[in-house]
């Protein structure tokens, strides 16, 4: 299966890249390789394997840091704000 | 052409807890923005979630009073999205639910739960002009999403079931499921089915209130059914309910259906939960709205308009049984607390935890009225008293100079008094004019200031009357 | 070496500060020289000293911090435009850990963690201080320069695919990547959650060994973090391998492209040999599988952790008249990040990729199993860090050939296991490096073969002249 320029445009867009034309030409390629790569392990014998959920062990009870910010921090750190929060272009999507 | 709705709700739930699902910031409403927020609600870079118990035990609350059955073992996965409120860039929700194949009673049917998970809340945005605002005090707060089967048959059930669903999760101290403070959000969808398979679902959003959901159902079994008597399809489309103009309108259509790429948490370990606590859960549990009803019905024999009304908040069920406890018929206090007490609540908007009095208050005063020591009309007086500041029934009678006259010696110097001041009405009473006795009763009442015992006194009139 | 007190901290840190300074035009190791912070954490340590204070072993000893880790008031840029002025309002539990060793500064990394040569940080590569024309490795190619040109006596980096043993095995120092959970993640940047772990580079494993003690340990703000006590590291460091069983993967030795690194490699293992350990061939045949595997949960992992340098609440952002258009402007990543991004993003599509992520997740596990079987036979496993020595700067590598590059360190990763890198001889000038891997929590036996090979070769003191 041959990976379109509709799809590697689509997968950009997800990803919200702005990449060049040879960044997306190149992508072709890579694109090609993950969906090999996933036919490589495609033919292992992996159906009674349950994937790995992370190697976790017990976790212990100890209280954690109150990491809290104030207000001021969060402006700081925010490059555009407004009456104490956060303003970016509107979202276009509601009526 | 008659065709079959077929209703489901996507409802979320903000569950009440100190601190948010994955960080110790506090949850409190009203606070000023960006200021109960840390690196990992902010989805600060090295900012890593962490689970609070209580938002588990909560949600598994929430799921044993829907009577779901708990998944012992559940898995956080993200929902992967751009949107400012949404600062990791993904939604730590669930794949694996936390419980599932719930039910709760509406009228006569019961409506099917398939699904209760947890998942985290997003910050909350304000459009305006040509800006997004964005709080991120919301972010992170912990929800639990209930997603009913598509078994609603009707926009008026959907109202019911969620009138239900808001009285279970108060009862049990979940959520305030408040739609106007955003405690409680729903999504609807609805189809119809004619002699065909189902028509396409269209989603319905921006409902703000129950009314809002059963009005726009309502609107859109009209529009659907318009399209299908002309033989046309029903977009599968998401809808804005205009709650001004009372019309669905088809939101700005993205693409097709959005790429979430879920996949399973890295940072969070699959949720477990032992069978120890889902029993501790089960016994935190107060008695729920349906067990209640029906424990009424057979305790205390009332109607069950009356018992509806005592249940709706269990604030206001415990307060009546209180009030029987304390010695009072339970007609008289349910009359009492269904009427009165509850049109003094409405009309100042308080909650019956508030009142200033107590439920043996109101036991002692329905016994004086029981008793004859006060009219119906003064004992409302009384209670206005006890509402604005409490205070003992007795006393507030005694300081209003309501208490009803009853002794035989007032009531003879009134009824003899009375008769003569009223020469023509007694002569009309032994000259066949029954109604003469009406008018002297009139004015025996009038003259003690509305506190003559009515009883007593009407005997009192009928024997001096008819000595001669 | 970081053991002996003869200087003050501040005359320790005065030295370190001034030739990090004089070879920083040279190798651009680091991307911000934290002078004024460093002497005077330096002092207050002195202070506490002279006070008679009872400090950590590493008290007063200066180090450099790999630049993906958050260090609260000092910028933290992953070596990218997107964070260039980002700085963080809370320090990473490792800098916590460490908050009595000065700071020199933060080292160089690949853009985000990803790469294999340092040469794709935003502020210019790092140059291998044994020959300026080659890449020191990657990504922590900055913390390995740095301590190899003796700018640092010891540096944090982070692995994910083996970016702490590859440039080590470059720069011919010793780095060491623990299991994983052993060090807490919390304030590290993520790349690929379920596989990165921070670790210590030095010149000697002994002194890894003492900075692996001071960062280890379970933290309750990381849910990945292990629960497991920390044992006293320096009471490994034995000259004793005798009745150890070493295994050597057979195919990667056979398969290894550079004749001189599997010689180099083996002799070592036949000076153990000689040392009392007992060698014998295994089988790691899995080879295409552990890179598949790799790339797509790594990439998958990483789409999603970059999500949120999307420019909103922190970071760099770009000019756009509408939501989308700032998005894309912000995310300005190099070329290799964008790349992994996209393919990540698409290995997570169920539309696109079908069920490729839990694939990569299925095979891990039996990279797992099957080392967890070789660990039966054999205690520790030997073979080369890298398949080579470090490349020229000037190669131009095509990304697939860049993969491979960490074919023989992704496996660690995969199964979370400990593993570490030790100088073993040269080729033509350049450093090669031996890999030792140990079963899950097993540092010990890493430290106790490293600190036996250690006690009988001289790689370590080795020291570059290109930079004297």
């Amino acid at each position: 299966m041959l990976i379109s320029n509709k799809g590697i445009e689509e997968t950009a867009k997800l990803a919200k890249l702005a990449l060049s034309d040879k960044q997306l030409n190149a992508l072709g390629d890579q694109l090609q390789e993950i969906l090999e790569f996933a036919q490589v392990l495609g033919d292992l014998p992996l159906a009674h394997i349950q994937p790995m959920a992370g190697v976790y062990r017990e976790n212990g009870n100890g209280t954690e840091d109150k990491a809290r910010l104030s207000q001021a921090q969060v402006l700081a750190l925010a490059p555009d704000s407004r009456q104490g929060m956060i303003r970016v272009p509107r979202v276009m999507d509601q009526c | 052409m008659d065709y079959q709705t077929i209703i489901g709700l996507e409802i979320h739930v903000e569950l009440l807890t100190d601190t948010k699902l994955f960080c110790h910031c506090p949850t409190g409403f009203g606070a000023k923005p960006n200021s109960q927020v840390c690196p990992t609600c902010l989805g600060l870079p090295g900012s890593l979630p962490v689970l609070r118990p209580q938002a588990v035990t909560q949600a598994l609350r929430a799921a044993l009073a829907l009577d779901c059955s708990i998944n012992e073992v559940s898995r956080f996965a993200r929902k992967n999205y751009f949107y400012p409120d949404l600062p990791k860039g993904y939604q730590i929700t669930q794949t694996i639910p936390l419980a599932q194949d719930g039910k709760v009673k509406v009228g006569e049917q019961e409506i099917a739960i398939s699904r209760l998970h947890l998942e985290e809340d997003s910050g909350k945005s304000v459009h305006t002009g040509d800006s997004t605002l964005v709080d991120y005090n919301r972010s992170g707060i912990p929800l639990a999403e209930i997603v009913t089967s598509p078994c609603i048959k009707s926009p008026a059930q959907a109202r019911e079931f969620l009138e239900a669903l808001r009285q279970i999760m108060q009862y049990a101290q979940v959520s305030d499921c408040r739609m106007d403070q955003g405690s409680l959000r729903c999504d609807a969808n609805i189809s119809l089915q004619g002699e065909e398979p189902a028509g396409a679902r269209t989603e319905i959003k921006n409902l703000n209130s129950f009314k809002a959901v059963e009005q726009a159902l309502g609107y859109e079994i009209r529009r659907q059914s318009e399209i299908l008597e002309q033989g046309k399809n029903v977009k599968p489309e998401t809808m804005h309910w205009n709650e001004v103009h009372g019309v669905t309108v088809p939101m700005r259509v993205k693409e097709e259906s959005p790429d979430y790429r879920l996949f399973p948490d890295p940072d969070l370990p699959p949720l477990v939960v032992s069978g120890e606590e889902i029993q501790a859960c089960r016994q935190s549990l107060p008695e729920l709205p349906q067990g209640k009803f029906e424990r009424f019905r057979r305790k205390y024999g009332l109607p069950d308009m009356d018992i509806q009304v005592l249940t709706k908040t269990r604030g206001m069920a415990d307060w009546f049984e209180e009030t029987v406890q304390a010695g009072a018929d339970p007609q008289a206090a349910a009359n009492w607390v269904c009427s009165e007490v509850t049109r003094l609540l409405n009309r100042e908007g308080r909650d019956i935890s508030s009142l200033a009095f107590t439920p043996g208050d109101l036991a002692r005063l329905i016994a004086l009225n029981q008793q004859g020591e006060i009219s119906g009309t003064a004992a409302k007086q009384v209670l206005a008293e006890m509402f604005l500041g409490g205070g003992d029934p007795a006393e507030i009678m005694q300081q209003l100079g309501v208490a009803q006259v009853s002794d035989a010696d007032s009531l003879l110097t009134l009824v003899n008094s009375v008769l003569a001041e009223n020469r023509e009405a007694v002569s009309d009473y032994h000259g066949g004019k029954k109604r003469a006795l009406g008018h002297l009763m009139g004015q025996a009442m009038k003259k003690s200031q509305g506190r003559a015992n009515p009883r007593k006194l009407k005997g009192l009139l009928l024997k001096e009357l008819n000595k001669g | 070496m970081l053991n002996t007190r003869r200087l003050s901290s501040r005359e320790l840190t005065h030295y370190y500060l001034e030739r990090s300074e004089k070879l920083q035009p040279k190798l651009n190791g680091y991307i911000s020289i934290t002078q004024e912070q460093a002497l005077e954490t330096a002092a207050q340590v002195d202070q506490l000293c002279s006070q008679g204070q009872e400090l950590g072993t590493l008290a007063g000893i200066p180090g450099a911090i790999k630049d993906n880790i958050s260090t609260q008031g000092v910028p933290t840029t992953c070596a990218s435009r997107v964070l260039a002025e980002y700085i963080p309002p809370f320090d990473a539990t490792v800098v916590k850990k460490l908050a009595h060793s000065p700071m020199l500064g933060k080292a160089s990394l690949d853009e985000f963690a990803m790469g294999t040569g340092n040469l794709t940080s935003a502020f210019g590569p790092v140059r291998n201080p044994w020959d300026l024309e080659r890449v020191p490795g990657g990504s922590s190619g900055g913390s390995a320069a740095l301590v190899a040109a003796g700018c640092a006596p010891f540096s944090l980096g982070s692995d994910t695919g083996g970016s702490i043993r590859q440039p080590a095995s470059y720069c011919g120092v010793t780095g060491l990547k623990p299991t994983y959970g052993r060090v807490s993640r919390n304030g590290l940047i993520a790349f690929a959650s379920s596989l990165d772990q921070i670790g210590p580079f030095a010149w000697t494993i002994e002194d890894c060994a003492l900075v692996l003690q001071a960062i280890c340990g379970h933290d309750p703000g990381d849910a990945t973090s292990a629960a497991v006590d920390v044992p006293d590291f320096t009471a490994y460091l034995h000259n004793d391998v005798s009745g150890l069983r070493i295994g050597l993967p057979q195919e990667t030795f056979s398969n290894c492209p550079h004749p001189d690194t599997a010689k180099v490699v083996l002799r070592a293992a036949g000076e153990l040999e000689k040392a009392g350990a007992e060698l014998s061939w295994v089988s790691m045949p899995y080879e295409k599988e552990v890179m598949a595997a790799y790339i797509l949960v790594a990439t998958a992992e990483a789409s999603s952790n970059l999500a949120r340098f999307d420019g909103v609440n922190f970071g760099y952002r770009g000019a756009g008249e509408n939501l989308e258009e700032m998005y894309t402007s912000s995310r300005r990543f190099g070329n290799e990040v964008s790349r992994r991004l996209v393919m990540g993003t698409f290995a997570l599509s169920q539309k696109q990729c079908g069920e490729c992520y839990e694939l990569g997740q299925r095979a891990r596990q039996l990279v797992d199993s099957h080392l967890g079987n070789i660990f039966q036979q054999v205690d520790v496993l030997l073979l080369p860090t890298a398949p080579s020595p470090a490349y020229k700067l000037d190669e131009g590598q095509d990304p697939l050939t860049a993969y491979y590059n960490d074919i023989y360190t992704i496996p660690a990763n995969l199964a979370g296991l400990p593993a570490a890198s030790l100088p073993c001889g040269e080729s033509e000038g350049l450093p090669i490096g031996m890999q030792l891997m140990a079963p899950k929590f097993r540092e010990d036996l890493l430290l106790r073969v490293g600190y036996t090979w250690q006690c009988c070769s001289d790689w370590h003191l080795r020291r570059p002249q290109e930079v004297e």
